[in-house]
């Protein structure tokens, strides 16, 4: 853990030893925290390059109490630096309806362990996640996963916090039936 | 409607964090070229420049004494500009009347010191030798001031002597001390004026164009730049605010605010690396398409070459400092043999003070008594690299002004 808080202080100083450090080692958490919001896998590693852009600049604003988590604290900024960067590229394509499906080669391959069954259930949910719309996404993305308030989407998001409530049922309700539709799918496959 | 059940959430949420995807495309060069190129990355920001503007004013003030304290000993000064002023003044209308020295100059004692000033005088003294030239009294802590020629007979005791003085003559310090004795009581009776030498004011004199003191105006511009000798970019403006100060019927100095655009380009090989903070080795700029936005401070000394009726031709030179608010680039990179194109943006104030040093000929029309208009070709030649690529940008414009004296 003295080894995170040394590349901290390295990336508050703006040392580019440290900065590389920290990148390799939560390149790929940011890429899972965005890919969740951006549906396209292109966009969303440009995403986590504008995250860490706006990271290291502004590092000097990440500050660490001596009752935190190093790892926590930082992963907690991080999440929410990339979340931040993924609602603003959501923005700018004003949340408009993606088409055409996620490529395969998005996913890390799955040999064969005592949990790839899990891997592919999970793989499967969060694709199906994807296909929810954009602002029924964001918001599931928002609450149900990462843990904001209505309030806090609703300021996050530019929007009243009835509609937040009220995307985020229908998000429910919407993904409820897809998940019922994939488990058919797969009873009828077999 | 079916609604998800708590632990097919609490599944979505591990699913979240430990769902299988791949990491990418590494993109660290990037990442350090843009926090290398970003303003975020310059290490301090200090503060607004005081001791910027302290240079200004100090060389200004420095400027102004200085050709205040050469010009102390002046004791004559020309009285034609502030004629209308001198109404407490008894002035005989018509010059061509033959005068009486007794009408002129009550007999009352006066001296001349050694500078020329003449003291002495009863308070209560008011008296003018004829029109276009007056002695005004020493409580008055103005100067003889005379026009013209004049012609002093019997200036000595003995009555013997008669000299003649030009105006030029009695510009000089101690002149009159000079010619006649060092205790001598010049009175009333000693001095006539000669008639016939007396000038009479032309009609056209009424018109003179007449700047004095301080003066302030408004300023606009266009200009292109050029870095070296390379092609020059597209046309920036300037906008901005002038004030002035005449130190001579001739010399006056100016400064001003000016918010000024600017464009530029250049290859790689004039930008400079060393205010780019930490930009990936082996990185290349290639060519740098840029443009900032300035405040100039300029501060230049103006000579009138030419100066009859209402026009004048005036040249002027100094020294311009900048304070670049904010900067955009594009650069052209080559980095491990591909090329990318990178934008930075840098709003981190960076002042420059005598970063270029101008010249300019200009021609300035007096409009009615109090205002000119100015029309003004420059050249600015840089003396620093300016920007975050020390760049040396030289600049051609042309401004036009409309001034107002205060006086």
């Amino acid at each position: 853990m003295e080894n995170l808080c040394q590349i901290i202080e390295g990336c508050i100083h703006k040392e580019s030893v440290y900065q590389r450090l920290l990148y390799d080692r939560y390149r790929g958490f940011a890429s899972k925290v965005v890919f969740r919001y951006i549906y396209r896998y292109e966009r969303a590693t440009d995403v986590v390059t504008d995250g860490f852009v706006k990271a290291f600049l502004d590092f000097d604003h990440f500050e660490l109490r001596e009752s935190d988590d190093p790892e926590k604290r930082l992963m907690g900024w991080l999440k929410r630096i990339m979340i931040n960067c993924a609602i603003d590229e959501l923005r700018r394509g004003s949340m408009l309806p993606e088409i055409g499906g996620i490529p395969e080669d998005v996913w890390e391959i799955t040999h064969k362990s005592d949990n790839a069954d899990q891997l592919i259930l999970y793989k499967d949910l969060i694709s199906i996640i994807k296909e929810l719309p954009a602002n029924y996404r964001v918001v599931f993305n928002l609450v149900i996963l990462d843990g904001y308030s209505h309030s806090q989407v609703a300021e996050m998001m530019h929007i009243p916090v009835s509609t937040s409530r009220s995307n985020l049922s229908r998000a429910k309700v919407l993904l409820q039936n897809m998940i019922k539709n994939m488990e058919e799918g797969k009873l009828c496959r077999i | 409607m079916q609604d998800l059940t708590p632990d097919m959430e609490d599944l979505l949420r591990t699913a979240s964090d430990a769902y299988p995807l791949k990491q990418g495309e590494d993109k660290w060069d990037e990442i350090a070229a843009r926090i290398s190129t970003h303003p975020g990355s310059d290490i301090k920001k200090e503060k607004i420049g005081w001791h910027f503007i302290k240079h200004h004013l100090v060389l200004l003030f420095v400027l102004l004494f200085g050709f205040l304290y050469l010009n102390r000993d002046k004791n004559i000064n020309r009285l034609s500009q502030d004629k209308g002023k001198s109404t407490a003044f008894t002035t005989i209308k018509n010059v061509k009347d033959p005068v009486h020295p007794k009408q002129i100059l009550p007999n009352k004692n006066l001296s001349i010191n050694e500078a020329g000033i003449v003291n002495q005088i009863q308070a209560e003294t008011k008296w003018t030798i004829s029109e276009g030239y007056e002695i005004i009294p020493p409580n008055d802590h103005r100067k003889i001031v005379i026009t013209g020629n004049l012609e002093f007979s019997d200036i000595t005791y003995n009555n013997t002597q008669k000299l003649s003085v030009t105006r030029n003559d009695l510009m000089k310090p101690g002149f009159l001390n000079s010619v006649i004795n060092e205790k001598s009581i010049l009175t009333a009776n000693n001095v006539n004026v000669n008639e016939r030498l007396i000038p009479e004011f032309k009609s056209g004199e009424k018109n003179k164009y007449v700047i004095k003191g301080f003066y302030y105006g408004v300023v606009s511009g266009l200009h292109i730049n050029a870095i070296k000798d390379q092609e020059f970019s597209k046309p920036g403006f300037d906008l901005g605010v002038l004030a002035g100060f005449h130190l001579g019927n001739r010399l006056s100095v100016e400064s001003g605010l000016l918010l000024s655009k600017r464009s530029y380009w250049t290859t790689g090989k004039y930008f400079s690396k060393d205010g780019m903070g930490t930009m990936p080795s082996g990185m290349e700029i290639m060519e740098l398409h840029g443009s900032n936005q300035t405040i100039e401070i300029p501060l230049h000394l103006r000579y009138d070459l030419f100066n009859r009726n209402r026009n004048r031709l005036f040249t002027s030179a100094g020294i311009s400092s900048y304070i670049i608010t904010n900067e955009n680039n594009q650069y052209h990179t080559m980095y491990n043999g591909t090329e990318a194109m990178m934008y930075a943006s840098y709003k981190k104030d960076r002042r420059y003070f005598a970063a270029s040093v101008d010249v300019t000929v200009g021609y300035e029309r007096a409009i009615g008594k109090k205002n000119h208009i100015r029309f003004e070709p420059y050249i600015q030649l840089p003396v620093r690299g300016v920007g975050v690529g020390l760049l040396p940008v030289k600049s051609y414009g042309v401004r036009l002004s409309l001034t107002r004296s205060l006086h």
